[in-house]
């Protein structure tokens, strides 16, 4: 599975996310050339009971392309190690 | 049909009935009305009969998700809703953010038609293959914020625009909230959902994709947007305060009392807002809308005083003082406050300003203890108390769930000239403190009634220099040869220009943008033209798409008209005609945009005849001319 990885893995910090959806928005345009949450790989889920918390998780179709923490704009992706281009 | 952009289909649903059915978004009202509020708008003039009683079973309730909203373009998740208010009997469009747009066309809808009345309380969930009435005889009494809740328990991931006690009991100044972040439909939404039994309308997270039609053209754009945004200098200030944070962080975050005739700006010392801006922020996680690198919604957590532990979600409440001594338990009181309107359905103007409008004519013997049963002061205890009264229509409550115009009118005795709005509602904002700009001529101009969000921009706040509006008004679209007539170098035209910044607020309500400024000050004519042709695959141009815009607003003032609304209706309120006081003893009387010139009604002559000549209506009946309406293609309105 790793060898299929394009880059170094994602660190998820989900109290700073914010459910903006970002992620999954371009996540999904990317894997399936249309906006929906539910076609990404990866995954924010609100917590039902509590206010305003997410879980963030990943599908086996992650490749670590990385576009979902070049664009979170709240600081809870980061992928680890990269560069800054 | 292939549909880019658009979800493509308007969901139908009967609540008498029980039917629901489906038809395909006709592409040519895309054309004509660009999408959201303007094809909204076009629909309630075919399907809702002007005279329609607001809160019977023949009104309807539309929604709209624009094109751009729940894509990745930063800042559009605004779901819009349009139906005949119950506060004051207008056709009106109202805007909210949050997620319901996002799902809605995952499900494969850009529209939702509601009518009827269903014969028990249901909720509507839609969901991909259409939509089912659930029961929801066990909801009904609960709040909009456990209701909420309770329908995320059983089916998350989900959006949804649930009402609380005030709209199943018809409350006229109710408010409904998405996903308890996004107020939508001030003046009576939930109330005309009370009156059809609807307790919740949901949308569930579909398997429909929103598919750009030039996806590397469209990320081009949108990338550039998001790098902007995320590099503004006011973005962390805005993060850590929120948008309450940032409304009470203004040194204009007072709101008159005493009926509209005092203003206190010092209630807090600039020491003491920056305390309190700190308190805020120490007790507040953002939320955002979908695609939103801006999302300044707050959760906040209490952590002092009385009503510590309390959590709530509080977008756009006023920090405010309520005159006691430690800052702490005013922060606490201030959550307090919105958090229960906010679960009642309450809308926190209209009913703050009707309320200061009793007390006011209590403390002058107009009105006693017989007609209020109660003490009535302008505090904390009198507005928790009086709220739940009118949410549940108990005592006074009854009468001021009516609304303003109604209890003036039912108290009689002359309280009606105490009785200070616009068509009805209560104004956002006073002349007398930012002088007569944008937001003052669209709250007289609005169909709506007092609404300002038609006139945001450099006007927001007072002397801005007209370089400003001239480049807003370059942003807006407006053509240069306008642009020279309107804007001069010392001046501009405030009857003018209001019409173009309502227009430019409309084609935001038409795609689906967010108009709050930390997200619309990134947006220019010409990129919402590449976005939309990048998205849509529709060729357009600025002209065109504004034309849209315009065609939407003129729609409305059309649909009004045939209720009985006119010129006469675009009255500005006596009590701006006399000078507001300050606590200190100041005078703020009515003045020019400049405060050049001191302004009494018949001065308002002038502005208002160029705002109507400017729009192309008539300046005695303020109404479209039939040349106005063929021009736009809108012939068949006559």
């Amino acid at each position: 599975m790793e060898d299929k990885k394009k880059g170094p893995p994602i660190s998820a910090d989900a109290s700073k996310c914010a459910g903006c959806l970002v992620c999954a928005l371009r996540c999904s345009l990317r894997f399936e050339k249309e906006f929906n949450p539910a076609k990404a790989a990866i995954r924010i889920r609100r917590l039902v009971g509590a206010e305003n918390e997410y879980e963030i998780s990943f599908t086996e179709k992650c490749d670590n392309c990385g576009l979902c923490a070049r664009h979170c704009p709240y600081g809870a992706l980061i992928q680890l190690g990269k560069a800054a281009a | 049909m292939s549909y880019h952009g658009f979800a493509g289909k308007i969901l139908h649903v009967d609540l008498t009935s029980g039917e629901t059915w489906t038809e395909p978004l006709d592409l040519e009202l895309v054309r004509k009305f660009v999408g959201g509020r303007g094809i909204n708008h076009k629909m309630a003039y075919d399907l809702i009969p002007p005279r329609t009683d607001p809160l019977s079973p023949e009104n309807m309730i539309i929604l709209g998700a624009g094109p751009f909203s729940g894509t990745l373009i930063p800042g559009c998740s605004e779901l819009v809703a349009t139906t005949k208010f119950p506060l004051n009997n207008t056709f009106a469009t109202a805007s909210g953010a949050g997620k319901f747009s996002l799902m809605l066309k995952t499900c494969g809808f850009d529209h939702v038609v509601i009518r009827g009345r269903a014969p028990q309380p249901v909720y509507l969930k839609i969901h991909d293959e259409g939509a089912e009435l659930c029961e929801a005889g066990d909801l009904w009494g609960r709040d909009a914020f456990d209701t909420a809740d309770e329908l995320r328990l059983r089916h998350e991931p989900c959006s949804i625009i649930p009402i609380g006690q005030a709209g199943e009991n018809l409350v006229k100044i109710s408010v409904a909230q998405i996903d308890k972040g996004g107020t939508l439909g001030s003046g009576g939404l939930p109330a005309v959902m009370g009156s059809k039994n609807l307790k919740a309308i949901l949308a569930v997270e579909g398997t429909r994709g929103i598919k750009p039609a030039d996806r590397q053209g469209l990320m081009k754009i949108v990338s550039n947007l998001l790098d902007r945004m995320m590099k503004w200098p006011g973005r962390d200030f805005l993060l850590r305060i929120g948008f309450s944070g940032e409304v009470s962080a203004s040194q204009f975050a007072a709101f008159p009392y005493d009926n509209w005739n005092k203003i206190d700006f010092n209630e807090l010392n600039q020491d003491e807002r920056n305390q309190l801006l700190a308190l805020h922020a120490g007790c507040t996680k953002m939320l955002a809308c979908p695609g939103c690198p801006m999302g300044d919604k707050e959760r906040v957590r209490v952590q002092h005083g009385r009503y510590a532990g309390l959590t709530s979600y509080v977008s756009g409440m006023l920090l405010r003082r309520f005159g006691v001594d430690s800052l702490e338990e005013a922060y606490g009181m201030s959550v307090k406050l919105a958090d229960l309107l906010n679960r009642y359905g309450i809308c926190e103007m209209n009913f703050g300003f009707l309320l200061s409008m009793l007390v006011h004519v209590y403390e002058r013997g107009i009105i006693t203890l017989e007609d209020t049963g109660l003490e009535l002061k302008e505090d904390f205890e009198t507005m928790v108390r009086t709220a739940g009264m009118t949410a549940r229509r108990e005592g006074l409550g009854d009468l001021m769930a009516e609304g303003i115009v109604e209890t003036a009118r039912r108290l009689g005795r002359g309280v009606e000239k105490y009785a200070v709005h616009i068509k009805g509602r209560s104004p956002h904002v006073d002349p007398r403190v930012i002088g007569l700009g944008t937001m003052p001529m669209t709250q007289l101009t609005d169909p709506r009634g007092a609404y300002p969000a038609g006139g945001g921009g450099p006007g927001y706040v007072p002397g801005k220099e007209p370089g400003q509006f001239s480049r807003h008004g370059e942003r807006m679209g407006i053509p240069r040869d306008t642009l020279d007539r309107i804007v001069s170098a010392d001046s501009w035209n405030v009857g003018r220009f209001t019409r173009y910044s309502q227009d430019w607020y409309s084609l935001w309500d038409c795609l689906g943008m967010c108009l709050r400024a930390p997200v619309s000050r990134f947006y220019h004519i010409d990129t919402i033209v590449d976005l939309y042709q990048t998205l849509t695959g529709i060729e357009t141009s600025p002209a065109e798409l504004m034309k849209g815009a315009e065609r939407a607003w003129n729609v409305h003032r059309v649909l009004n008209a045939k209720v009985g609304f006119d010129r006469k209706d675009d009255r500005p309120p006596d009590i701006w005609f006399t000078p507001l006081e300050g606590a200190d003893g100041r005078k703020y009387p009515l003045y020019d945009y400049y405060r050049k010139n001191r302004l009494n009604r018949e001065d308002l002559e002038g502005p208002m005849a160029d705002y109507y000549d400017e729009r192309g209506w008539d300046r005695e009946t303020g109404l479209p001319t039939p040349e106005k309406l063929e021009e736009l293609d809108l012939g068949d309105l006559k």
